[in-house]
Formats: structure tokens, sequence, C-alpha cells
């Protein structure tokens, strides 16, 4: 064996759950390396503890209780002699303590080291950093405000009038959208720093907010970061992500449409600059936003796996959790991270990602946990579907509500769109309601088509009412049809099954249902009206 | 098409919450996101029987097969001999009533000889999704406008604030601060 293929770890685990765990375990077991995975009660039976060699319970459904028990998530790690814990992304992943934790107990933790994390973990202080290195950042301050008498609340007027309106206030700790307030009228800016503040102690346990100027109609880009201990940093290519709701991303791509050579050297030193002032080692994404004439500010850097990290394979060739491993075991970054960063100006591979959540696009996205009944993922050329979930297994609304990431890679982006409606039309879904509805209708839009993307397109354009109204009235006349037998569709529909309800009253396992209407069916039954009629 | 009158069936419900109804010639009842959610108002007094309008089959623009399962009965389906059906089409996941015509009729008449039943009377607020209940603002005794918040349950890392379909008193709340709820569990009654 070679020195590179000598696994770098012997015993490794997984502080996540869901699509993200299984990703990494198969990154494992390419490389030999055994697996551990950690679960609450609610997930004894999730398809993540079952793609482990080993698993181990850690407490009750509530996060809290269980994915973000840190010191839990160490005992286990010391009693299995695991060598290795890789965060995944959200839970423990960016907490410097819990990275601090892992390596006092002699356990290597496969991301950047606590001090990194700790430093771009507040976002104030990654936008100093930004400065101190002439990263472009937004208009906006750079200390923590604070609403506490008359007098503050005049400064932070005045600051607000220096950054200029529209105004995002943002927590210092944030991240998913949470703790941030987006201010147009001066008059609304206490109550939203209040209210953002309240917000952030929540979610964060820390009340610092800080003003930033909104950039209306600019677009996500992101840079993906790889570092190795030796200090070399380079970028390995970037993402648009722009299509969002709620500040949380739905649909991200790579690489982004429209850029040239020279932006994508320009976006990409920025990153590594920002990069190497933190001391990257590992994995990180530095995020900017993307104005409509062309210019570059920095937002933050995440200094994790992100969910998006896939269309970078993609696009790349590369594995990055593979790589993540190997910078984590001391490895200097590989000849084939060195090639992609060389090539990441010129990309000759696209790549974009839709997530598949348990969400209904029809009600602002609200969560929509339940039995998913149905379940039947894409298959053929272009297509991969990194998932976390099997028909029949009932969905917590405990955890995020990402089910799946669907992957679509080919020559160019007109190639890409068009596997990604095929791979759409394959995906069949039932009993919860997803975001599959969104993703077909946003592969048709002429501006997504276009390549013409903005954050504020899903608020802008999403209007689901009359799309779902047209799936209802379809809906009735097949029940209907059905029901009345008016419609060689009532021969196959079944009585209603016997299977035993689910807990909460839902429909049983997935013998509850029948499928009644094949493609072919549907086909045959117009042919034999038309010859009629 | 021979319609046999002893087989005709009439929907009751259509929609993810299955307490939605719309008119299958009109427009929803669910005006988007931004207008007060009729889905929180109780299932009787939203119900209207529903007759279809045949669509040409590419009226819809569906591309996708639609599929049609049959759900488990909950409730007292089985004794009102009603079916439930569930059919995704494009993605849309719709969950869908059937109840024999005649029975629809005379639950109707029924209705109609008890007084326009389906205002006042205590209104049952159920939880739409599972979760944990993350604040309680009102308490029983409260006079709340239609629209107050109630309460909020959170799933998914998002809260989902529950208001008051009515005006009127809040005759109880069942649920306090971090209590678990399960799917269709009431959590208050407002009259």
């Amino acid at each position: 064996m070679s020195p590179s293929t000598r696994p770098p770890f012997r015993r490794l685990l997984v502080a996540n759950r869901g699509e993200i765990a299984i990703r990494i375990f198969r990154a494992c077991r390419d490389l030999g390396i055994e697996t551990v995975a950690v679960h609450s009660d609610v997930d004894a039976q999730a398809p993540h503890v079952r793609a482990a060699d080993l698993a181990v319970g850690i407490g009750p459904a509530p996060a809290p209780q269980s994915y973000l028990r840190g010191d839990r998530i160490v005992e286990v790690a010391r009693d299995l002699g695991v060598d290795a814990i890789h965060p995944g992304y959200g839970f423990l992943s960016e907490q410097a303590a819990f990275a601090s934790a892992v390596e006092a107990a002699g356990v290597t933790f496969v991301g950047p080291a606590p001090e990194t994390l700790a430093g771009l973990g507040d976002k104030l202080a990654a936008r100093r950093t930004a400065r101190s290195v002439n990263v472009p950042i937004l208009p906006g301050t750079f200390e923590p405000i604070e609403l506490t008498d008359t007098d503050s609340q005049d400064r932070i007027a005045a600051n607000a009038r220096e950054v200029g309106f529209p105004i995002l206030v943002k927590a210092s700790a944030g991240g998913g959208g949470r703790g941030m307030r987006r201010v147009d009228d001066p008059a609304d800016l206490a109550d939203a720093v209040q209210g953002a503040a309240a917000e952030a102690l929540q979610a964060f346990g820390s009340a610092q907010v800080y003003l930033e100027r909104y950039a209306e109609g600019a677009r996500h880009v992101e840079v993906q970061l790889l570092g190795d201990i030796s200090g070399n940093v380079v970028a390995i290519g970037e993402r648009d992500c722009s299509v969002q709701r709620r500040h949380q991303k739905l649909v991200e791509e790579a690489p982004a449409p429209g850029m040239t050579p020279e932006d994508r050297r320009r976006l990409h030193a920025m990153a590594v600059r920002i990069a190497q002032a933190v001391g990257l080692r590992n994995a990180a994404t530095a995020e900017f936003l993307l104005s409509r004439d062309g210019e570059l500010w920095f937002l933050e850097v995440n200094a994790r796996l992100q969910v998006e990290h896939g269309v970078t394979e993609l696009a790349t060739g590369l594995d990055l959790v593979r790589e993540q491993l190997f910078l984590a075991a001391g490895h200097d970054l590989s000849p084939a991270v060195l090639a992609a960063a060389a090539r990441a100006a010129e990309p000759t591979r696209s790549a974009i990602e839709l997530r598949i959540s348990a969400e209904d696009p029809a009600r602002a996205f609200a969560p929509t946990p339940g039995r998913l009944t149905r379940w039947q993922e894409p298959s053929g050329p272009g297509v991969r579907v990194d998932s976390g979930v099997e028909e029949g297994m009932v969905i917590p609304g405990d955890y995020d509500p990402l089910l799946a990431k669907l992957l679509v890679d080919g020559a160019d982006r007109d190639q890409v769109l068009a596997r990604a409606r095929r791979a759409l039309g394959e995906l069949r879904t039932g009993g919860v309601q997803t975001t599959l509805p969104f993703h077909r209708w946003l592969l048709d839009q002429p501006s997504f088509i276009d390549g013409d993307l903005r954050t504020d397109m899903v608020d802008r354009e999403w209007r689901p009412t009359e799309l779902r109204a047209a799936a209802e009235r379809q809906a009735a006349e097949i029940v209907l049809a059905a029901v009345n037998g008016t419609d060689a569709v009532a021969a196959s529909v079944t009585a209603p099954s016997t299977a035993p309800p689910g807990p909460d009253g839902s429909p049983g396992d997935r013998s509850g249902w029948v499928v009644t209407s094949d493609p072919w069916v549907a086909a045959g039954r117009r042919a034999a009206t038309e010859r009629w009629s | 098409m021979s319609r046999n009158d002893d087989r005709r069936w009439r929907l009751t419900s259509i929609g993810a919450d299955e307490d939605r109804v719309i008119d299958l010639d009109g427009s929803p009842a669910d005006a988007g996101a931004a207008s007060p959610d009729p889905a929180l108002a109780p299932a009787d007094a939203q119900a209207a029987s529903l007759d279809a309008t045949p669509h040409p089959d590419d009226a819809t623009g569906a591309r996708h097969t639609p599929e049609v399962r049959s759900l488990a009965p909950i409730g007292d389906d089985l004794a009102a001999g009603r079916r439930r059906l569930e059919v995704t089409i494009d993605g849309w996941v719709i969950t869908i009533t059937a109840e024999p015509a005649a029975r629809a009729e005379l639950r109707e008449r029924a209705l109609r000889a008890g007084g326009g039943a389906g205002h006042g009377g205590p209104q049952s607020i159920k939880a739409r999704i599972p979760g944990r209940v993350a604040r309680v603002w009102a308490a029983a005794g409260d006079v709340v406008a239609a629209g107050d918040r109630l309460l909020s349950v959170e799933a998914m890392k998002m809260e989902n604030e529950i208001r008051s379909p009515v005006a009127g008193t809040v005759l109880a709340i069942h649920v306090a601060v971090d209590d678990r709820v399960e799917l269709g569990a009431e959590l208050a009654v407002v009259e």
C-alpha cells in the first residue's frame, strides 16, 4: 500500500445524523476506516445508524439532550477507542469548546483548529479580519451595538445613517438567518435591534448584534477552501447559492454562472487571504455577496464542511471528506487538490444541488414532519442523491428538515438543468410535503435558466397559490373519477388498507398505500379515448 | 360515462391540512402565506362539498404522472363511510376525503335543521405539526381578537405562531412551554 492510501484513522465517530453522517461514513468505508454512529432515542432505527459499524445511543430526541451533548460524545469516543471525530455541519461543528474537548481527549477533531473556530464564529471578528487584509466588506459597524438607554438609541441611529438603509441587523454569533432583521425605515431600527438581540440570545446564547448595509439584488457566491497544517491554503472553486428563503439556501451550483476567469481569480484570491489570516487548516468556505455590477463584499467564513460541498466535488472530481480526513491526520494538501486549485478559475464541469426538505413550499416553507410513505430516488447519468431517509420512516420534528440532496452534474449548465428536470420527474414522494414542487418550478423560470440570480428571487417570484390550486383541482378530478367509477383509475384504487395507522394517526406503514397510476396506464388510456372520440 | 347514483361520492375536503376546502371551479380558499390561515378554523365550519367539473387532461400543465394512494382511515372515517386518499401531483402531496353523496346530503340537511351551525360554539385549535411548545401568550379567560397570538410550536428549528381563528374568550390552554405535542393534539379552545 502506498502511504497516501493507508487509512488516516482506524476508527472514526460522526457526531451528527441524517444524510451528512451517511456521506462521511461512505468516505470512511472507501478508506477502510471503521465507523461509529451516535443517535438519539428517536433515531435508533435511522438509516445513518445502520450505515455505521457501531452505534451508540446518546440521549432523548431534543438535540440539546443528544446531538449537542459534546461531553457524552467525547465519552463514547474514549470508550470505543475512536481516534477521530467528524462533526458534519450544524450541531457541534463550529463550537470551539467541543473541538478543544475532543483534542484534549487525545482524539483528532476533523475540522479547523479550536482557535480558528472561535475567531470565525464571531462574525464581527471576521469582518475585522477581512478589513485587515484589504478584502472589501459591506458598510457597517465593527463593534457590537447595544440598546440600553436613549443615549445608545441615538448612537445607533447615527451609526445607521452612516451605514445607509436598507440595513440588516445581524447577530455576531448568528447563522441560518436567525437573529437577523431587515430594516428599511429608520423608525423601525430600535425594534429590530431589540428583536434581533432577543432572538440571538435565545438561539446562540449571545445578544451581540451589529449593523450591515443590505445589498439589494445581490448574488450569494462562496469559495471552497482547503488548508493544511503547514499553512498552505488553496481555493478549489466557487459556488452560487443565491436561491434562498429566510436566508437559508435551497439550491447551489458550481461554478457560479456568468463569472469570467478573471472574476474567479479575484474572488478566490480574496478568500485565500482571509483563510491565511485566520490560520485555516482543513476545510472552510468564505461567503461573499456579488452585486449586479460585479462588486464583491465579504460576508463570513463557515469553518466546516458545507451542506453543499457536493457540487464542488462534482465540478472538481474531488472527494472533499476524504481530503478532510487526510488533512486532519496531518498530511499536506494532496496533488489532486493542488491540481484542482490550479484549474479553479477555468472549470470544465458544471453541477447543481437541489435541497429536498420536509417543508411546504405553499405555506412559506413551514416544516412538515411526519411519515414518509413514499420515497423513490432518481438515478441515471449525472445524478447523485445524498440521502438520509427511506420509505416508511417517520421524519422527526426535532431536527433540520433536510431529507436529501439531489446533485446533478454535466458538461455545461444547460445539460445540468436538463438532467435535473429529468431527475426531479423521477423523484417520487408521498405522506410528507416536500420542496419538490418548488424545484420543478424553479428549473422552468426564465431568470433562473438565464443565470440571472439574486438572493431575493424566491421572495419576489415564488407564487405557489395558483400552482397548488391547479394540482388540487387535478387531484380532485382524479379522485372523483376514481371513487365514482367513471375512470379506468377506479379499477385500480383499492379499498383503504387495514394497515394500522401510525402513532400520530398518520397513514400506516408502506403497505397502507397502493400505487394506481403508472405512466403506461395513463398513456394507454389516452390512446383509447382518442381512438373512440 | 355512466354515473350510477348508488356509487356517487363527493369530496368533503382537499388539501394538505385536510380541513381546507377549495371550489373546483374557483380559486383556493387559501390565498397564500400572507392571508389569515383558514386551516386554523375547525373542519366543520369550513366543510363544503364539491362537485367536479372535468378539465381537459392538459389544462393543469402537469407532466408528472399523478399517483393515488388510499390512506388508512382515522377517527370515525370507517363508521361515517368516508374514504381518504392521497394524490401526488408534481410533488404536491394532496389529501382528499370522499364521502358517499347520499350521506353528505343527509349531513347537510341535519346541519341546516340545526340552525346554521358552524358559527359560535367553542372552537378547538389543534396542532398542525408535532413539536415542542415554545411560547404561550394566552391564558384561560383572556379575551382575544381574531388573529391574536395564542402560543407557538417549534419544529425543525422553526417557530410556528398559532393565532386565534375567532374573536372571543380563551376557554382553555391545554399545553405549557416545553411540552411536546403530537399532530392533531388539542392545544386550546376559544369561544
